[in-house]
């Protein structure tokens, strides 16, 4: 049985910064959820160096062959922690990827000298500096006591930022487009504020120079409307290079399929038929903006 | 015969003038009167939407500054209702609207009704159907006896289809005023499904415009019980009730066997032949090839261009049609497969 | 001499006063007909039927044809106007009739239009159709590039594009209010196709403020020329097509604004190519087509339906309208003379035709006979004085007392107007009708019988003028 393994192709911690920051920006950019683990060896006292050194080895080969492509491993400095981030994964879905590893571990005969403890930082917002991770993860493991495979958290990074988004209310009846400014304003949704603002015709509203903003910005408005009407106001919109940020509700009175589809395909994310009701716009709404963040 | 004289005539254009005069000065006031009615109608939206919303959405309690104290307030409060019912559906605020009118708009309702003015006792059965004021019910029966016309007694109906369908299919019996096929169905879609499928029982007895309507409503409701409804229609001896029947059944587009339809493949009227290849659109193929090429080489133009159509929109339909242009010999049925060959790529 | 000169004035003197009394007596039936159905709807609200009718079940589609002919500048409001129509289901077609200007790249630029292979039905023989376009922002707004061939041509080409039952026709350069299409719509709906053309009332926009096609402010207009145009409009549309609608005999529905069914109007042969009037002979060909079938169809005209056009603002384009008006209807009228008191055609023939020929056609004739008639006795001396006063009466009641009567009318009912000042100014100016705005469209119209008399043989390059002017008819 020879289980001498040649030094693993593994990235170390100088070269990994770099990336981190990348990564940790396009966190922001892209809404989508990274979460870091770091291991420690929770025996490490034991055995000779030769031992400890054929260890962290085999170590580092287990990891590599249970990443993902998309996962960035690395191993720190002092040799005695590995890092790993998780893109576009939340804790608990790294949580289960370290039951899943652990009980590997703890089974396979092979495995029997590793013997690891980790911990878990979900990253939502760009207010972490490499260092810092790696001191806040690396205090959470220093424990001589910890047992065998316990998994730490450390929670200071998991809030995600608050991002203002624009909203444009575009109806021609009045006391109908108050409704919905009140509604709008009192929705409340976690992690994003909104500043609502409101429109009699299509023509106001492409005058107002307010969607030219980079932020995200909702667009409730009424198919028919004086003075450019909303199928107009949808191909400018979705002609705009950055039409992305857009998300676009159609409101008709017209309940005819040929023009729900026309809507569809100009690029509207969601065609209602009046009368509607208004908890049922604020759930769409509200799961519109739940599926940015993982 | 009244001598033209200079005199006289001086004296009609006298008269005349006066009475534009007083007209000038009448109309003047009466837009005085508007622009006030306008006024105190805009305060009240101005001053009280904010306040419905509570009440209407959030929940909050009543106030009683709500409540109309007069005409114009009365307004502002149609107004705002008819926002509410035209762009939210909810029950709750339908219900509570309701309740509402039933309390404080019933009065003006029912002053109106006695109104000398067609209008105004128009405007106010409207508003009976629209805010569900059913206290109402009981005035609307006794207005119903007194001499009113086509227009009034329609929008009775509709008042007792929404309050009393039982009294709404007798008064439709009994009544010997035709209206036409659309004002039909604006009833015919308020009924419940088990008050509208009576209408089905005694068909034969319905004048023509019920029926027409009856069956277009059936279609739009897209009901899958009114398919069998529909279905026993298709044997009937009036032409355009089998026209409208299978126009329905196209409409709602479930189509389970295709043995009633096979017969009209043949049949005399072209109407008939169009609306079968339209139908067989929601049929798969390889059931209805056969006939839909019959169709194709129909001396009709709208039949055959439908019939190339539905066998177009089949992923295998292109190649049938091109077998079919290799294998024929009937130069306008090639024409039109060609046509809709052609047309079928266009739009890719 | 003498005895033939106090012959002729005797003889001149008693026609024309009992021309202007039957005149008057026919104007005061017509404008109590009209006050009864139009006083029924005082204040009735509309709404109700709007809202219900905007869903397509209670509705059928309809094709709009706008014809235009250089008409770069307006053109584009008209399609705006037509995208915000209040109506469940339309079809916009756009016929570009060989413009010389940019009309053909304006619409491409703003809708985006691409071109696309299309095939069409020749229901009517046109000119020859160059290439159709259609939206990528609006699935149903079509272009139609054509030869040259006039308005009528172009309007056929519409029909022959369109894939809806009805067809409504809107002038290059008008305005639509977004509930125009479903009210004058309404009768058709509700009678079950009984009514197979429908004609909506047209309003002057100069002094309203428009943008996108939408009319954001209506003011009275500065221009007394206009003022006078918009209540000879009025007074047309209450002494004339409201109590003629009523029953069934309606000759003109403005062909600035109006609905047809397509399989009458195809099968009365669509717009005649080689008339002035063809909106005018459409509807003549549609009543005889009703007559020749022995069908129960009627054609109304529809009291509020709102199409917001531009009426000619100097003298020169006003009499060239007017003009042309009339000798389209002289035309129109001579064509279908046979039809005059024949009893073959109800009461088209027995009263319509009757009617327009007397009133509306050789009317202003007598009337300016009675202008001069009036001038002349003065010069005559005493003896005639007292038929040229009673003349002079008859023409205030007849001009200013009806005009008065008409503004006042609408405003009470229509309220187009609603400032006090502005009704105020209507009615001051109406005053002054009879001695300048009437003599001149008079005179106009005169020129308009003589120019159809004269130049009977070269209606051929008539056509030509087409829509480019703005004019329409009243």
């Amino acid at each position: 049985m020879n289980k001498l393994i040649v030094a693993e192709d593994i990235m170390q911690e100088h070269e990994v910064k770099g990336y981190f920051e990348i990564l940790r920006e396009s966190v922001i950019r892209s809404r989508l959820t990274m979460t870091a683990v770091f291991f420690k060896v929770a025996n490490s006292s034991q055995g000779t160096d030769i031992e400890r050194n054929q260890v962290n080895h085999q170590i580092s080969a287990f990891l590599k062959s249970k990443i993902r492509k998309t996962d960035l491993l690395f191993q720190l400095a002092d040799g005695m922690h590995w890092g790993i981030f998780f893109l576009q994964s939340s804790e608990v879905e790294v949580k289960a990827f370290l039951k899943r590893i652990f009980a590997i571990l703890t089974q396979e005969r092979e495995f029997q000298q590793i013997a690891l403890k980790a911990s878990v930082t979900e990253i939502r917002n760009n207010n972490v500096d490499f260092e810092t991770l790696l001191e806040k993860n690396k205090h959470k493991l220093a424990d001589e006591e910890q047992p065998t495979w316990s998994v730490e958290q450390v929670t200071d990074y998991r809030v995600q930022p608050t991002e203002q988004v624009k909203v444009s209310i575009i109806e021609q009846n009045e006391i109908f487009r108050k409704v919905l400014e009140t509604t709008l304003e009192n929705l409340d949704i976690p992690h994003y504020t909104f500043d609502v603002s409101t429109y009699e015709d299509g023509y106001d509203f492409l005058q107002s120079d307010n969607y030219k903003s980079g932020h995200m910005h909702l667009v409730l408005m009424n198919d028919i409307l004086p003075r450019k009407n909303g199928l107009e106001i949808l191909h400018v919109l979705r002609e705009m290079p950055n039409e992305k940020k857009f998300i676009i509700y159609m409101m008709s009175e017209r309940n005819s399929e040929g023009a729900t589809l026309n809507a569809y395909e100009g690029g509207v994310d969601e065609y209602i038929v009046k009368p509607f009701n208004l908890r049922l716009l604020e759930a769409k709404i509200k799961k519109t903006f739940a599926r940015f963040w993982l | 015969m009244i001598k033209l004289s200079i005199p006289f005539l001086l004296t009609v254009s006298g008269i005349l003038l006066t009475v534009l005069f007083l007209f000038t000065i009448y109309i003047l006031v009466q837009r005085k009167r508007e622009i006030r009615f306008a006024e105190v109608r805009d305060t009240f939206l101005q001053n009280s939407s904010q306040q419905w919303y509570n009440y209407l959405i959030n929940d909050e309690i009543f106030s009683i500054v709500l409540v109309p104290r007069e005409r114009a307030q009365v307004a502002a409060i149609e107004i705002i209702f008819s926002s509410y019912l035209k762009n939210i559906s909810n029950e709750k605020v339908e219900h509570k609207i309701k309740e509402f009118s039933n309390l404080y708009l019933k009065k003006y309702y029912e002053k109106d009704l006695t109104s000398k003015r067609w209008s105004i006792r128009m405007n106010a059965l409207y508003h009976i159907a629209d805010l569900q004021i059913e206290d109402l019910l009981e005035t609307c029966l006794q207005f119903g006896k007194t001499k009113i016309s086509e227009e009034e007694y329609f929008q009775l109906l509709k008042i007792y289809s929404l309050f009393q369908p039982e009294l709404f299919i007798e008064k439709i019996k009994e009544s010997n005023i035709h209206y036409s096929e659309s004002e039909y169905r604006r009833v015919f879609v308020l009924l419940e499904d088990d008050v509208f499928i009576r209408l089905f029982e005694d068909f034969n007895s319905w004048t023509t415009n019920i029926q027409f309507a009856a069956i277009d409503t059936a279609a739009v409701k897209r009901n899958i019980q009114y398919i069998d409804r529909l279905k026993q229609l298709l044997t009937h001896e009036v032409p355009e009730i089998q026209i409208r029947a299978l126009k329905g059944l196209y409409e709602i587009g479930v189509i389970d066997e295709i043995d009633p339809y096979v017969p009209f493949v043949t049949s005399d009227m072209w109407e008939i032949r169009l609306m079968v290849a339209k139908i067989f659109k929601h049929v798969p193929l390889n059931y209805t090839y056969a006939y839909l090429e019959q169709l194709l080489q129909d001396e009709n133009w709208w039949v055959r261009s439908q019939a190339a159509k539905t066998i177009a929109e089949n992923r295998d339909g292109i190649a049938k049609l091109q077998q079919f242009m290799e294998s024929s010999n009937d130069p306008y049925a090639i024409d039109m497969a060609r046509e809709t060959i052609v047309r079928k790529r266009g739009n890719k | 001499m003498k005895v033939f000169l106090d012959f002729c004035m005797w003889f001149f003197g008693g026609f024309i006063l009992f021309y202007m009394l039957f005149v008057i007596v026919s104007y005061c039936a017509m404008f109590v007909i009209a006050m009864l159905v139009m006083r029924k709807r005082y204040k009735l609200d509309p709404s109700e039927y709007d809202d219900a009718h905007t869903d397509a079940f209670y509705s059928k589609p309809v094709s709009l044809l706008v014809p235009a002919y250089n008409e770069e500048i307006g053109v584009v409001d008209t399609v705006y106007s037509l995208l915000n129509l209040r109506y469940p289901q339309t079809e916009i077609i756009i016929i570009n009739d060989g413009s010389t200007d940019s009309t053909l790249q304006t619409v491409i630029e703003h809708f985006r239009m691409k071109p696309v292979d299309k095939i069409v039905r020749t229901h009517i023989p046109t000119k020859q159709v160059k290439q159709i376009y259609e939206s990528e922002i609006y699935k149903n707004c079509i272009l139609v590039d054509k030869e040259n061939g006039g308005k009528a041509d172009a309007l056929n080409v519409g029909i022959n594009v369109s894939q809806y039952p009805y067809f409504c026709s809107i002038d290059g350069d008008s305005i639509l209010d977004e509930k125009s299409l479903l009210r004058v719509m309404k009768p058709i709906v509700l009678s079950d196709g009984e009514v197979i053309a429908a004609g909506g009332n047209i309003r002057i926009a100069n002094g309203a403020k428009m943008q996108l096609g939408s009319v954001t402010e209506t003011h009275l207009s500065n221009n007394y020329l206009v003022i006078m145009q918009i209540i000879e409009y009025a007074r047309a549309f209450l002494m004339g097509r409201i109590a003629l609608s009523k029953y069934n005999l309606v000759l003109i529905i403005s062909g600035a604004f109006s609905v047809f069914s397509k399989e009458w109007a195809v099968e009365a042969g669509g717009y005649s190519t080689n008339i002035i009037g063809e909106d005018m002979e459409l509807v003549v060909n549609i009543h005889r087509l009703i007559r020749k079938k022995k069908e129960k169809k009627r054609i109304e005209f529809v009291p509020d339906p709102v199409c917001w056009t531009e009426a000619p603002q100097s003298l020169g384009v006003l009499r060239n309208q007017r003009r042309r008006w009339h000798q389209g209807l002289f035309e129109s009228l001579w064509k279908h003379k046979t039809m005059t008191l024949n009893p073959k055609y109800g009461l088209i023939g027995m009263l319509s035709f009757p009617y327009f020929w007397l009133v509306e056609c050789l009317g202003p004739l007598v009337e300016l006979g009675g202008y001069i008639y009036i001038v002349v006795a003065f010069f005559l001396g005493e003896i005639y004085y007292e038929v040229a006063i009673i003349l002079l009466l008859l023409f205030v009641i007849y001009g200013v007392i009806f005009s008065i009567a008409s503004i006042l009318f609408e405003a009470w009912i229509l309220n187009t107007y609603p400032k006090p000042r502005e009704l105020l100014r209507m009615i001051l100016l109406a005053f002054t009708e009879i001695f300048w705005y009437r003599p001149l469209t008079l005179f106009w119209r005169c020129e308009g019988l003589l120019r159809f008399v004269l130049r009977r043989s070269d209606w051929g390059n008539m056509k030509r003028v087409g829509i480019g002017e703005k004019e329409k008819s009243v």
